[in-house]
């Protein structure tokens, strides 16, 4: 398939089935995390986004997670998101610190480089924050006790995490309440 | 009281003057013998000096006035504007036929001078008297009826309780009639009403009984079963006058008339006494006779119009005549007689009920032809549709599941013929009842039925009238995949009908959620305070919501004119109309 690149003015060759079943595939392979590790990172872009430059955002945030993902058949999400931050961190530190951005093929196409239009200082800072979160993600994946890891997750993905309860579940207690009538279908107000 | 207008008349007014004196009959009836001299045009038909006679009945009040045209020496036959001439029964000397001069607006315009009738007697009699001579005049030039006036039938007269034919024709149907070669056959008759003297044409044969035409009857008319009345029709180049504006009076004027259009009476009254007597029928057998007429006089014919003789009693199997032996031939003979003798007529009332002409009374001209189907035909769906059906919505599917029970008739439209009877059937053989050409169907099912293949559509129809006050229902419309755009309107009162709420959306599909979120919205914030449900009765703890049939018949109203708005292209919308404090109708949009 073909689309414009209003930039270049040029007409640009995609293969979104290809990406699709590229997606897919890696999804298989990951014991089904690699989406979830993707919107977890997502989200935690979005989190600290005041930190982070614009970009890298959207699809090629998405792909240089799933080039660094390792495949695992009993890999957990939160493992995935320790590894992917660590491999970050460990690849890329030293390319950004020399103002170099790393070339990444598309899965559909393979000429095209995903990262083309990412600046090295863009770059430079995004790799520079990961690196500090790596090592608190890390910290919270290897704690053994449940509040604790849970407020180091916390700092990572923001007040929205849930935090674990005294019972040792993730929602608030009293959640369920008995109704005290049964339950009538509703009618309508309106008659003819 | 009399004098002014006697001393008036003995100088003459126009071309009437009275020579004699009033004559009291008895107590308060007199009559005072008029002569009207006029100079006739060329070729016209009034005499040039005809009796008649000025009668003043004080029986009633206000007093009636009558000036009638005299057994012998008046014009003997009926002009324009003129009752029927006859004789009735009674020793006076004059007979009926009044030239219709009473009201200025409705016939006449003003062409007898356009002041209103007066007061008091005095002043009514020289009134009355002025319109007759100017009347006279006109009728001598030939000039009752102009180019431009609505085209008006020849008055009936004669019969007492004469019967009611209606008849179907469009302005389309006059080339069939003109450009077929058909000149004459047999009618189907069917009953009507329960007075059994109402009929209608439900269709045109041959004389060989091949169908010729059968019009858009509704179901009514169209599905009942054809009486045993001997019917045939001709169809003439003119309209069957012998003179003036008289129709023929007598079975002899009127077999002269038919020769000038090369028509035979007395054979096909042989014919068709033949072919009865054959079936063996032996009731009186109706002739109709259709001729082209127009809209105004002038102007080109329009549409073809039909007057009927009914009452014709031809000689039955079992007659005997004293000195002729009892054969066929013989009874021929009496036929062709009847077609010679001066017994007179029996004209019937002809009415063309085709849907432009029945509906005239009503303000807007009918509706372009719209299929609508009604689901739900409670107290307010089953009203609406009344409406909708007299208006000329006349294609009307209607779907319910529910037995009108008797308590359901505080509310309804039907009525207690139909208890027990399914809602939908009930109500659209109702609704055939109201108009001829109302073509409603009902179906004792739900909406939609869900077969193997999914919902049923219901692609036929332009209008989806929902009157079930039920959300389910809505909700269900969103499931159909209609083919093509429809009407969707939905109707239902509040608790208590103090309001009507509407929906209107035209589409390929229904916005459920919207639409009952919307209602439900208005309906709670419209719901009264303080009013209970009702139940059903002692036995029946069913509960009822409560409402006045004044309030569901005022809704209904409201409801069928916003669908009426509706199908004439209003703006889709959703709200509410609703009663304030002083009985005044608000209406909220919601």
């Amino acid at each position: 398939m073909w689309l414009p690149d209003r930039d270049t003015k040029k007409w640009g060759r995609t293969h979104p089935l290809l990406q699709i079943s590229w997606t897919a595939e890696k999804n298989r392979k990951t014991n089904k995390t690699y989406l979830h590790i993707v919107r977890a990172i997502k989200w935690w872009r979005l989190e600290i986004a005041e930190k982070l430059p614009k970009y890298p955002k959207g699809y090629p945030l998405e792909h240089m997670v799933g080039h660094l993902l390792v495949d695992g058949a009993d890999l957990s999400t939160a493992q995935g998101i320790v590894q992917v931050f660590e491999s970050f961190r460990d690849k890329w530190l030293l390319v950004a610190k020399n103002h170099q951005v790393p070339v990444l093929c598309d899965h559909g196409v393979a000429e095209h480089n995903v990262l083309a239009r990412l600046s090295p200082e863009d770059f430079e800072g995004f790799v520079e924050v990961v690196s500090e979160f790596a090592a608190l993600a890390r910290q919270a994946f290897n704690s053994t006790a449940p509040a604790e890891s849970g407020r180091l997750w916390q700092q990572i993905f923001g007040s929205r995490f849930p935090l674990p309860g005294p019972s040792g579940g993730d929602r608030p207690v009293g959640h369920f309440v008995k109704p005290t009538v049964a339950a009538v279908p509703p009618t309508s107000d309106r008659f003819a | 009281m009399l004098h002014p207008v006697t001393s008036l008349l003995r100088t003459g007014v126009g071309p009437v003057t009275a020579l004699e004196g009033w004559k009291e009959w008895r107590r308060g009836f007199f009559s005072l013998p008029l002569v009207a001299r006029v100079t006739s045009s060329p070729g016209q038909s009034f005499p040039a000096e005809s009796g008649w006679h000025f009668i003043v009945s004080s029986g009633s009040y206000p007093a009636d006035i009558f000036i009638l045209p005299d057994r012998v020496a008046g014009p003997g036959l009926t002009f324009p504007h003129q009752a029927a001439v006859y004789h009735r029964d009674g020793k006076e000397p004059w007979l009926n036929g009044e030239p219709c001069l009473t009201n200025p607006t409705a016939v006449f315009g003003d062409r007898y001078g356009s002041f209103p009738e007066p007061i008091t007697l005095a002043d009514r009699l020289i009134w009355k008297v002025e319109r007759f001579s100017r009347w006279c005049e006109l009728a001598a030039a030939g000039r009752l009826h102009s180019p431009g006036d609505y085209f008006e039938l020849p008055p009936l007269g004669g019969h007492a309780d004469p019967i009611i034919i209606g008849f179907h024709e469009t302005e389309g149907d006059l080339v069939r009639w003109t450009q077929g070669s058909a000149r004459a056959g047999v009618v189907r008759l069917v009953s009507v009403s329960s007075s059994s003297k109402a009929f209608a044409a439900q269709s045109w044969r041959t004389t060989e009984d091949v169908l010729l035409h059968a019009p858009e009857w509704g179901a009514l008319i169209k599905n009942q079963s054809t009486g045993e009345i001997p019917a045939i029709w001709f169809l003439l180049k003119d309209i069957p006058i012998i003179g003036a504006w008289q129709l023929p009076r007598t079975y002899r004027e009127l077999s002269e008339r038919l020769a000038a259009e090369a028509i035979n009476l007395a054979d096909t009254l042989a014919v068709l006494g033949r072919s009865m007597r054959k079936r063996n029928i032996s009731r009186p057998a109706v002739i109709m006779f259709g001729f082209p007429v127009p809209r105004f006089f002038g102007d080109a014919p329009s549409r073809i119009h039909w007057l009927a003789i009914s009452d014709v009693r031809l000689t039955r199997k079992d007659s005997i005549r004293d000195g002729f032996r009892p054969t066929e031939a013989n009874r021929q003979r009496f036929d062709r007689e009847l077609a010679r003798s001066g017994k007179a007529l029996s004209w019937a009332t002809c009415e063309n009920w085709a849907p432009d002409q029945i509906r005239t009374r009503l303000r807007s001209a009918p509706v372009s032809q719209t299929k609508m189907l009604l689901i739900g035909a409670g107290a307010l769906g089953s009203q609406v549709a009344e409406t909708l059906m007299r208006t000329g919505v006349r294609d009307i599917d209607v779907r319910d599941r529910d037995e009108l029970a008797a308590g359901n008739l505080c509310r309804h439209a039907l009525d207690l013929t139909m208890i027990g009877v399914n809602k939908a059937a009930a109500l659209a053989a109702q609704l055939n009842r109201l108009q001829p050409d109302g073509r409603a169907r009902g179906y004792d099912r739900a909406f939609p039925i869900i077969g193997p293949d999914g919902p049923e559509t219901a692609d036929d129809y332009d209008v989806i009238l929902d009157c079930t006050g039920e959300n389910k229902l809505l909700r269900s419309l969103l499931m159909i995949p209609w083919k093509s755009e429809k009407l969707f309107i939905s109707l239902s009162v509040n608790w208590g009908a103090q309001g009507l709420m509407f929906w209107s959306s035209r589409g390929a599909s229904f916005p459920a959620v919207n639409a009952t979120e919307r209602l439900e919205a208005l309906a709670k914030k419209f719901r009264p305070e303080g009013l209970d449900e009702r139940i059903e009765g002692i036995g029946c703890w069913h509960p009822v919501f409560p409402a006045d049939a004044a309030d569901i018949r005022i809704w209904a109203g409201m409801g069928a004119r916003y669908v009426l708005d509706q199908i004439g292209g209003g703006p889709e919308g959703c709200g509410i109309y609703f009663f304030n404090d002083d009985r005044t109708i608000g209406l909220e949009h919601g």
